[in-house]
């Protein structure tokens, strides 16, 4: 759908009373939030670069692809263009293959960590051809036949190795812990954890991505665990619990939580990796009006 | 919770909050009926019970809480409840840090708790407060066991007397440190043990947010085993508004969805003025 197209069914649907979002330019939010694609798909369409300059008109200054690595070349530079134009950052795209399920950078193997680094050195090919500067690192299962301790050896090494790779580009790996209720067995649960973990990899190339929605599934007590953190802390993530969708459909204060962030000093991006509240373009709509509602701090 | 419903509902308690930055009692709040609302008397050192439940009776509020059996009479001069009755005490003892994980504690907390039960009962009230003491290097099962020890002799007792003993759970991060009922499964694996319907847990859920994060989906999956519920902003434990991570509403409407009948007592400490923080946490709760 090209964006003529686009505006006019916008107006259609403003005509048969389906709440939408305004196609007139907004003001930027105050934060950084970042959609992804999918997210305002029922008012700009299919194509990659319509949803980025819809999100942009709506004054998102931000953007992140989690699967931006499997996507052509051709893709990239075409995203990277169209948000190069608007003047939104690029966030996060997952850095590597995520061991879900066995046990990989925690369980000290060689061929393991060497295939990481390998995948890492070709995701900073990737951060160059979309001008990110964050992409996501999950260090994988749990080795259960290794003392915790032994594993977090093995998984700083690791990281100290693939910081030795991405500093020299100015780029950044961030951690992410996952909670253990959708995702049992994974290495990196808590944010202490992480903090720890960076601490010992003492990179500007190792910081932690902070997921409120994970880390108030699995220990709650976010603006404490934020600011004891806060050194380490490059990247934050969006999802109110439970359900993860957007902010004001859960228990989180997401409201009081960004004016935190905001008042600390932080200019980097959050990521909006939630679902939508309710579908089509309405749900579209309530989603942006949510977001005006929690940045208005 | 629909959205638009949440969206409308915002929209009540802002104005309702806004209209009361300029608190006067007879401004009392229209209040919908689905949340029982009490009061923790302690959270207002500078008000005498009197004083504390004139203003709460005004405001609509139906219980001021945690107090001891002699202050129990001025509630009844104002038509409240106390939600949640302290339980006894013993010279030389703390409540929370001595409680029922240890059996040297035991002979004077059931000789005290029966005491107690039959006031309470008398009083009209239905619940009373109890907590396990610290670990002091106590594992988990150990404390589990001490506790239904203890426990077993007196739930005769309150279900004769349709008194629910309800242990609080506290943070031992912050506040309390070292205290056993530090988690909702612990809490929740006790009252399995335990085996009667008038043993239950308080789910205190600024502590439980220290301690553990994920509340409405932990209330939905124990709710048959909290008889109790008590607010606090974190960090700070004071306002339960904008100043803080959780968003009271949605907890408060996911409780509502459990069926509870019990009250929600207010527990924070007042940054501000202290009633006007309190109305406004009534309304933010008044889902």
């Amino acid at each position: 759908m090209d964006r003529r197209h686009f505006v006019k069914t916008a107006a259609a649907g403003a005509l048969g009373c389906v709440p939408v979002a305004s196609t007139s330019p907004k003001s930027a939010f105050k934060m950084k939030y970042a959609p992804h694609f999918g997210m305002f798909k029922h008012h700009a369409g299919n194509d990659l670069v319509d949803q980025i300059l819809f999100a942009a008109d709506q004054g998102f200054t931000a953007w992140e692809d989690n699967g931006m690595k499997g996507r052509a070349a051709q893709t990239q530079e075409r995203i990277a263009n169209a948000m190069g134009q608007r003047g939104m950052q690029m966030g996060v795209f997952v850095a590597h293959t995520i061991s879900w399920r066995e046990a990989n950078l925690a369980s000290g193997s060689s061929e393991a960590r060497e295939q990481f680094l390998k995948e890492i050195g070709e995701s900073v090919e990737v951060a160059k051809r979309v001008n990110a500067t964050w992409m996501t690192v999950v260090p994988g299962h749990v080795d259960l036949r290794l003392d915790m301790g032994y594993q977090t050896v093995n998984v700083v090494e690791a990281l100290r190795r693939a910081s030795e790779i991405l500093q020299p580009h100015g780029l950044v790996m961030v951690l992410e812990p996952l909670n253990p209720m959708n995702h049992p067995g994974l290495f990196l649960k808590k944010i202490p954890q992480a903090y720890e973990i960076c601490r010992a990899v003492d990179s500007p190339a190792c910081k932690i991505l902070n997921d409120l929605y994970h880390q108030q599934i699995t220990e709650g007590n976010l603006i404490p665990n934020i600011d004891a953190a806060w050194d380490e802390i490059a990247y934050f993530q969006i999802g109110d619990n439970p359900g993860r969708k957007e902010p004001t459909t859960g228990e989180i204060n997401y409201r009081n939580v960004f004016k935190h962030i905001h008042e600390k000093g932080f200019t980097g991006v959050l990521g909006m990796e939630h679902g939508n509240m309710t579908p089509g373009k309405e749900g579209e709509a309530a989603l942006i009006e949510a977001y005006r509602q929690v940045d208005s701090f | 919770m629909h959205r638009r419903q949440f969206v409308r509902n915002s929209l009540v308690a802002t104005a309702a909050v806004a209209a009361s930055s300029a608190f006067a009692p007879e401004e009392r709040l229209s209040l919908r009926g689905n949340i029982n609302h009490s009061v923790c008397k302690w959270c207002y050192p500078g008000f005498s019970v009197e004083e504390l439940a004139r203003a709460a009776q005004a405001m609509g509020i139906s219980s001021v809480e945690l107090l001891e059996p002699e202050e129990w009479p001025v509630l009844e001069r104002f038509g409240l409840t106390c939600a949640m009755p302290f339980g006894p005490s013993m010279d030389g003892k703390n409540r929370l840090t001595d409680g029922f994980n240890e059996p040297a504690n035991h002979e004077w907390l059931i000789a005290g708790y029966r005491e107690r039960i039959a006031q309470v009962a008398d009083a009209g009230y239905d619940r009373v407060i109890c907590f396990s003491g610290n670990r002091r290097g106590m594992d988990d099962e150990t404390g589990l066991e001490n506790c239904v020890q203890g426990l077993k002799h007196l739930v005769g007792d309150a279900e004769r007397a349709g008194v629910t003993l309800c242990m609080e759970l506290l943070n031992s991060k912050v506040d309390h440190r070292d205290y056993q009922c530090d988690r909702t499964a612990w809490g929740v694996e006790l009252c399995k043990r335990v085996g009667s319907e008038r043993f239950k847990l308080l789910y205190d859920i600024y502590h439980m947010q220290i301690m553990e994060g994920d509340v409405i989906r932990t209330i939905r999956d124990n709710h048959a085993f909290i008889g109790h519920y008590h607010t606090g902003g974190n960090p700070g434990r004071n306002e339960i508004d904008d100043t803080q991570e959780l968003n009271y509403r949605a907890i408060m409407q996911a409780i509502v969805e459990t069926g509870y009948a019990g009250h929600v007592g207010q527990e924070f400490i007042p940054a501000r003025t202290p009633l006007v923080s309190l109305q406004q946490a009534i309304a933010i709760c008044d889902v």
